[in-house]
């Protein structure tokens, strides 16, 4: 008779639980499934518009589109795209575009496991690469007859849109890459060394004006090897040696990486290490300290992109800051002045987006608005960010560093993709390991070069 | 008078030395509290130096950032229901495995086995895997698609430290209970729920801490913000080409204390089960 | 016990803990099993290649030295850990004033988050600027500085030590509670007999935590073999993966290099690895105890 009791408090107990569980279904499922996609709501503000959107009665039926962005807190580390959407949407009350942040590891991760079980969103952020892969996947839908049809195309500072080799177009660039080097004009005068980009320095200039910085005790180049990908201004010398000629005889196996071009840039990236160019304890610093060090004084220039003009907008010298394509080569490919200069990323429309037309048709809608002159002048103006559209409103309103450095987007350098995201989706952490190592010593240039033909012919 | 004072010597040398080494243990934590007052710059350039400034201006802007009370209800709700029934399944198997005869020797090192097999399970093994499940049962975006794999995560260190405990326990009380007529549930909450208090408060401790700062299946199976977990907290504060590191490290206290309070509730319960014999009959 | 061990009773017992893990755990194992005979990228449809990723690994340097370095990290750790980790344990199961706020000040390392270990570690362990270097410089021998981390040689010895300081409370309060298993009376008896507090430890409380220790024992090889985010926060398995183990290498070649199929071959022989070493050492050390 007890036995029977105690199934009864354990079923109960059992019971209770399950109580809970559904509980928590009904809070999170709530949230994810209810006709109101609150799920937007990034901030308070923006989930009450939302709620009135959804109470007031519109006449065009409403759409909603899911937009996945690689960083996680959308409102303050993209304030661009952000303030475009909530503009986008207050002129649109019938289109509601629910954003969903990501930190970038986990996003690429989340894009590929969405596209195996069918949830990709309807637009989202996607590496070059992987932008590619998807395509080849038919999990991306065809942007370019938009593009044109839009006008979109002219939007953009010239060269930066990305053909595909079929000259059809599916991801729209995004945030501005151009990589260079910040210099500290301070540093600079205090040794009286002249000014990189004013001097145009070309390799050898380079290396031996910052030898009197070493000869100080001053590290002439910041930069962090704890974050691998901080070598964006060597791809922009690496295509100063002609990768963007090269790369598609490489991938087709025409070529190999073992060549001449390549050999001397990685040269070149021996003497780097050689010429104490990096700071003693760059195995063990990433980007971030690199960066906040330079900002506090620390080396005379860091190796950066335009991408960080906020950040080093706060430095007490920020009215002393330079910026540089850096080097020329003299033994390099084809024009001088060749310089990565895109999107870093870009934006992809999936395929089981353009399946509905209204959503589609509102998808690019937004595009054509982001792109266009009202959203362009929202990066800049509102959320301090460059794009690679053309802006076109008053730049003396903007602040000296921003426009200095805006001038590397749109002055006459010829620019091109990243060298990484040229090559198929993977390759790039082994060319970051072939390029590292051999700056620090622990590959010659031979090795790396075969190092990088081997990931090739694998 | 001589002993006493040496006593006195003793107890001194004692302290000393205990929390002369909780101290040092604990110096990372003391210093993650100073950086959490500093600005980035500050973080970086005088990293051993006291704070110029004590504000909670890095606190203001992480509380601005995250909203940390959802966060932490998010997470209780995941870690109380999945280490609930995790505890209340573990306890019962691995009585099973531990008490129970079996007619056939090696069923019992069987499943013993087969539990503890998950302890070298990566867990990269199974995102990929379990984002597929979740998604067939319609669980992305959803609290309970991260509730249901905890539990199945936690049963092999459960089934470790369960058995062992009970292995090194004598089944006399237990044996002696049934004889007096005692049928399994009751015996088991009566009797040996008791005696394994010390081991359920380790366990839970443990788990709990396990899933507060789980991060690779929160980050990849959570779309809304509304769901989030603690352990996202501090990845809200990167992005591809910026840090706030000082927000970051305001996160990281924050998602420390209520854990530290935890254990201090909880360790209350690690003392020993057997009481001064009370139980020998 | 013979008595309820009917198997209605052991159904009951056994059906949730079992099926919660073979849906999760064990079935995912499986596809993993599956996937690295696969030439799987993570996209697209995954290609039958038979064991051509098993063989590549023994022919793979990185992987070597991946697993060197673990080897190095599990066997120094472990010697250091547990002696440590018990004395801890016996220290604070002497009641004394303070004892919890000093259980509290040492579990702080377990609940900080590995972003910020890794940060702070930095900055004790960095050659140039870190606290260790500085305090060699200040005493006068600056012969002393290595690099401790971002070197060749290093990287896995100071992990180690980081690791130690990380789970160190975790094992004590595990022993803390099989020390507690132990009945005063027992003791009371040994101090009626003329035990001395060292002969005690030795002769009573040791072999009665038999238990604890296997149990303590397998969570530092399973642990150890794991071991990812102290390195990952620390040198991101660099530089040239000269400090890669072999969950920070599987993690690169199945989420950096999408090599999916290649990265779970990885991590189904890191599975093997472990499951042979603690399902082994587990086994023998009952079967001693039992004899």
């Amino acid at each position: 008779m007890k036995n029977i009791m105690l199934y009864k408090r354990i079923f109960a107990f059992f019971l209770a639980l399950i109580l809970v569980l559904s509980l928590a279904a009904c809070t999170s499922s709530g949230a994810s499934s209810s006709g109101i996609p609150s799920s937007e709501s990034s901030t308070t503000d923006s989930s009450e518009e939302d709620e009135e959107s959804a109470v007031e009665p519109v006449s065009d039926e409403v759409v909603t589109l899911t937009l996945w962005e690689y960083v996680a807190d959308i409102e303050r580390t993209a304030p661009g795209v952000y303030l475009c959407v909530k503009q986008f949407m207050e002129d649109h009350p019938n289109v509601i575009i629910d954003m969903v942040g990501t930190a970038s590891e986990e996003h690429n991760k989340k894009v590929l496991l969405a596209s195996q079980s069918g949830d990709l969103p309807d637009m989202t952020t996607l590496e070059w690469s992987m932008m590619r892969e998807l395509k080849a996947e038919g999990f991306l839908a065809d942007l370019t007859d938009e593009v044109y049809n839009r006008g979109i195309d002219d939007f953009f500072v010239p060269g930066v849109l990305q053909l595909e080799e079929d000259n059809t177009i599916y991801g729209l660039p995004y945030e501005a890459c151009v990589c260079c080097y910040f210099y500290n004009k301070e540093i600079f005068d205090q040794y009286n060394v002249g000014y990189p980009d004013v001097e145009e320095w070309n390799w050898d200039e380079f290396i031996n004006n910052c030898q009197v910085f070493v000869e100080n005790g001053v590290t002439p180049v910041m930069c962090g090897g704890l974050s691998p990908w901080n070598i964006g201004i060597q791809q922009s010398f690496l295509v100063r040696y002609g990768f963007p000629d090269y790369i598609e005889k490489i991938n087709s196996g025409e070529m190999s990486w073992v060549n001449d071009d390549f050999l001397h840039f990685f040269e070149k990236m021996q003497e780097y290490g050689e010429k104490n160019m990096m700071p003693s304890n760059v195995t063990t610093m990433d980007y971030f300290q690199a960066l906040d060090q330079w900002i506090g004084g620390t080396g005379a220039m860091v190796s950066s992109g335009v991408w960080a003009v906020n950040q080093v907008a706060e430095a007490e010298f920020a009215d002393q800051i330079g910026v540089w394509h850096g080097p020329v080569f003299e033994d390099g490919v084809g024009d001088k002045h060749r310089t990565v200069k895109s999107g870093t990323i870009c934006y992809g429309v999936t395929a089981k987006c353009a399946e509905d037309t209204a959503k589609f048709n509102a998808a690019m809608d937004f595009f054509e608005f982001f792109y266009g002159e009202e959203g362009t002048r929202i990066h800049y103006e509102e959320g301090n960010t460059l794009t690679v559209t053309k802006y076109s409103g008053d730049k003396s309103k903007l602040s000296p560093l921003l426009q200095n450095v805006g001038a590397l987007v749109d002055d006459d350098w010829t620019g091109y993709l990243l060298c990484t995201d040229m090559m198929p989706a993977g390759t790039a952490d082994v060319f970051y390991d072939a390029v590292w190592g051999v700056m620090l010593g622990n590959y010659t240039p031979q090795q790396a070069a075969e190092q990088m033909q081997a990931e090739y012919d694998s | 008078m001589a002993l006493h004072r040496k006593r006195f010597f003793e107890k001194f040398l004692f302290y000393f030395l205990v929390l002369g080494i909780a101290f040092i243990i604990m110096i990372p934590f003391i210093w993650t509290f100073f950086l959490s007052f500093k600005t980035d710059s500050e973080i970086f350039n005088t990293p051993f130096a006291l704070p110029t400034e004590w504000s909670f201006k890095n606190y203001r802007r992480a509380l601005e950032t995250i909203n940390i009370f959802q966060m932490y209800k998010n997470t209780v709700i995941i870690a109380v229901s999945a280490e609930v029934l995790s505890l209340f399944f573990t306890f019962m198997s691995s009585f099973a495995i531990s008490r129970m005869t079996y007619k056939h020797k090696a069923f019992r090192n069987g499943i013993y086995f087969y539990y503890l097999l998950g302890l070298g399970i990566p867990v990269y093994i199974l995102l990929y895997p379990i984002y597929r499940q979740n998604a067939f049962m319609g669980l992305i975006d959803n609290l309970i698609g991260l509730i249901l794999p905890h539990i199945a995560l936690t049963i092999p260190f459960n089934t470790l430290l369960f058995v062992g405990y009970f292995n090194g326990f004598s089944s006399e009380i237990e044996e002696a209970a049934i004889i007096d007529g005692c049928g399994l549930f009751k015996m088991l909450i009566k009797i040996t729920l008791p005696i394994v208090k010390p081991i359920i408060a380790t366990t839970a401790v443990f788990n709990v801490i396990y899933i507060w700062n789980e991060y690779p299946f929160a980050a990849t199976y959570l779309n809304t913000k509304d769901l989030f977990t603690v352990s996202l907290a501090t990845s809200m504060f990167k992005s591809t080409y910026s840090r706030d590191y000082s927000g970051m490290i305001c996160a990281v206290i924050l998602i420390m204390i209520p854990e530290l309070i935890f254990y201090v509730c909880l360790q209350k319960y690690i003392i020993s089960g057997m009481t001064a014999g009370a139980v020998k009959s | 016990m013979r008595w309820l061990s009917t198997i209605r009773n052991k159904l009951i017992l056994h059906i949730p803990s079992f099926l919660f893990f073979t849906f999760y755990s064990v079935l995912s194992v499986i596809m993993a099993i599956y996937y690295s005979f696969t030439d799987f990228k993570g996209l697209g449809t995954p290609e039958f290649i038979g064991f051509r990723n098993y063989s590549r690994i023994f022919s793979d340097a990185i992987f070597l030295t991946a697993f060197n370095n673990t080897l190095i990290i599990l066997v120094l750790s472990s010697v250091i850990l547990l002696p440590l980790s018990f004395a801890w344990a016996y220290i604070l199961d002497i009641p004394f004033k303070g004892n919890g706020l000093v259980k509290v000040m040492s579990f702080t390392p377990y609940v900080i988050a590995p972003i910020i270990v890794g940060t702070i570690w930095l900055f004790i362990l960095d050659p140039e600027i870190g606290l260790l270097s500085s305090f060699f410089r200040a005493i006068g021998k600056p012969g002393w500085i290595h690099q401790w981390i971002g070197g060749d040689k290093l990287t896995p010895y100071s992990v180690t030590i980081v690791w130690v300081w990380q789970t160190m409370c975790f094992h004590s309060t595990i022993m803390l509670a099989g020390l507690k298993s132990i009945s005063h009376d027992i003791y009371e008896a040994a101090s009626v007999d003329g035990a001395g507090r060292i002969k005690t430890i030795f002769f009573i409380t040791l072999p009665l935590m038999k238990e604890t220790f296997i149990t303590n024992i397998a969570l530092q090889i399973t642990g150890g073999l794991k071991i990812f985010e102290v390195v990952n926060e620390l040198t991101g398995g660099g530089p040239n993966h000269k400090s890669e183990t072999l969950i920070t290498y599987m993690y690169s070649i199945t989420f950096s290099r999408y090599k999916y199929g290649y990265g779970m071959s990885l991590s189904v022989l890191v599975l093997i690895i472990s499951a042979v070493f603690s399902i082994g050492y587990i086994k023998n050390a009952r079967q001693k105890l039992s004899d």
